[in-house]
């Protein structure tokens, strides 16, 4: 073992405290359960349960387009995505309590949850062969399989890659990853319509998966920019990375900028036109009783600050700037979540008033700390880069 | 320019490869060269750092292209739909600024578009009938095989016959002097 594998000093500080804020973090939330607050406590733990879903399966989606389009700004990350896929174990288990919640809580975040919640709604009896708590907990099985076994594929093959060298592997990882982008679009499509646009059960909006998979995909490439900087410490990574390959990775996230701004767009302009009750009723909630605030915060922070900034050529060739760009977009995926799962109608009302519990924010800081430790463990494991791919050592007499 | 006539426009080597090229215009910026340019049938990758062209001021023509187009295309659809021909549509107002939205943006990309074509187009002094560059001999070939390396007359460092020595040192395939 050469010392290839092994962290930067700066991160394996970083993975330590994440671990310990991370403890500390989610032993505060569970604390607002025992004094009753569960519903508080499950919202905010659905946020930062999706948090770290979309920094795994991001990567996933990441690895997939590296795979069929094989630009060298893959290899120099797909490492690092590898180790973030490879959380999947952790992620499933962090699931297991919000599976429990909607089977055994009295009245759960997911509504139609409740015993004898469809008595006197004839839309929920409808839908009730879809949802039901039996149904949430299989569907999820299904989810997480296929997750499973796609990111069991893509680690077991790079990593025989890099025992054996075989060049015919790099095909492999292509031919899995063009299906692979058609199950992640599905299941994650499906994922989101169960864990979060059922919590309003009379509501729906089919654009509603691909808001969160780009979302997902947003966040996993900022968080690649973030990560690049502080990585390339290490002698490999740090000889690897040219100034055009870094930009390669900012534009990339510019890009997945302007798609997350088009997607919500489409989804907002199409139920603005028809307007009819029971579609915007999703966004009368999101933009009255102090929610207003998140939605312009939202348009500013996650797409026009970010849009105008990296605009711009420079910004997006400074490893000191676009990593502090990318931890802001990152910080506003929170933001945009939290705008998402959070509001919900005061009962007998159509009007949602944002209330802030300190669970909203300890619970997604526990959710990432615990996340982070896992991703970075991960990391520390296998060597930076995937040396033995052929496709990379082609790379690597190029500038780009 | 110091001791040539006025018809001069410069010595031009000729290349058989790009690397070659790339390496020629590599140390004619290292000797002080400045007004240079190469020619290649493909494009080089590390020419751009090597001419030392690293400044342009196309993107801030086409910042300005796509403001124009944005405010243009948004200000199109106010006057039609609130001053000159206003109908109320599904009572949402008549100013109803989202339904303005794709359009304000596909005008955006398309101002944008035209002022990075035509930019491009103006700020390099295009269209343009003639260059001496053209009578170089054999540079019909700069689209095709070979690689081509020019030193201006104009280059404050350039000498007829340094100049040549200089590329001569650089093992070119020719080198020649090419009037106006």
């Amino acid at each position: 073992m050469n010392d290839s594998g092994t962290l930067p000093s700066i991160l394996t500080r970083f993975q330590q405290r994440s671990l310990l804020v991370g403890i500390a973090a989610l032993a505060a939330s569970a604390g607002a359960l025992y004094v009753g607050d569960s519903t508080e406590f499950y919202k905010a733990y659905l946020i930062g349960f999706f948090l770290v879903l979309g920094l795994t399966l991001g990567a996933m989606g990441l690895l997939f387009v590296h795979h069929l389009v094989g630009g060298a700004w893959g290899f120099i990350v797909q490492r690092m995505l590898e180790a973030a896929t490879r959380t999947i174990p952790l992620v499933a288990i962090l699931f297991l309590p919000l599976v429990y919640h909607v089977f055994t809580d009295a009245h759960p975040i997911y509504h139609w949850a409740e015993a004898g919640a469809a008595a006197h709604d004839a839309l929920l009896q409808h839908k009730a062969p879809y949802l039901n708590v039996e149904g949430f907990a299989i569907r999820a099985g299904v989810y997480f399989v296929v997750w499973f076994v796609l990111i069991f594929l893509l680690n077991s093959i790079s990593r025989r890659q890099d025992e054996t060298g075989d060049g015919r592997l790099s095909n492999r990882l292509g031919q899995i990853s063009g299906p692979g982008i058609v199950l992640y679009m599905f299941t994650m499509t499906f994922a989101s319509f169960d864990w979060a646009m059922s919590l309003d059960p009379h509501w729906f909006s089919t654009i509603y998966g691909v808001i969160f998979v780009v979302g997902q995909v947003l966040s996993s490439m900022a968080m690649m920019v973030v990560m690049v900087p502080l990585a390339r410490r290490n002698t490999d990574l740090g000889l690897a990375i040219t100034p055009e390959r870094f930009h390669d990775l900012t534009k990339l996230m510019f890009a997945f900028t302007c798609l997350w701004a088009y997607v919500q767009l489409s989804q907002f302009l199409i139920i603005w036109y028809g307007n009819l009750p029971e579609e915007v009723i999703f966004f009368h909630l999101r933009s009255h009783g102090g929610y207003e605030y998140f939605a312009i915060a939202l348009v500013l922070g996650q797409f026009v600050f970010p849009f105008l900034i990296l605009l711009s050529r420079w910004p997006k060739r400074s490893m000191k700037w676009a990593p502090r760009i990318a931890a802001w977009v990152l910080f506003v995926r929170y933001i945009d979540l939290y705008w998402y799962l959070m509001p919900h109608p005061e009962p007998g009302t159509h009007e949602a008033h944002l209330h802030f519990h300190w669970v909203h924010v300890t619970a997604p800081v526990g959710l990432l700390g615990i996340w982070f430790f896992a991703f970075l463990w991960n990391l520390s494991k296998r060597p930076m880069l995937p040396v033995n791919d052929p496709r990379w050592k082609e790379k690597l007499s190029h500038v780009h | 320019m110091t001791d040539q006539d006025a018809s001069l426009y410069g010595l031009v080597a000729e290349f058989e490869t790009g690397g070659e090229l790339l390496k020629a215009t590599e140390n004619a910026r290292k000797a002080g060269y400045t007004r240079i340019d190469a020619y290649s049938p493909l494009p080089l990758h590390g020419m751009e750092e090597a001419i030392g062209q690293s400044y342009t001021r196309l993107p801030v023509v086409v910042f300005f292209g796509g403001m124009l187009g944005m405010i243009g295309g948004y200000s199109l659809q106010y006057y039609t739909a609130v001053i000159d021909y206003p109908i109320m549509i599904g009572g949402k107002g008549l100013h109803s600024w989202p339904a303005f939205i794709p359009v304000t943006f596909e005008c955006t990309i398309l101002f944008a578009a035209f002022a990075a074509v035509f930019g491009m187009i103006l700020m390099n002094g295009l269209p343009r009938p003639h260059h001496p560059i053209f009578e170089t001999p054999n540079f019909d070939r700069a689209s095709q095989d070979r690689f081509f390396l020019a030193i201006e007359a104009e280059d404050p460092k350039f000498e007829r016959a340094a100049t040549r020595t200089f590329l001569e040192e650089l093992n070119p395939h020719a080198v020649s002097e090419v009037t106006h």
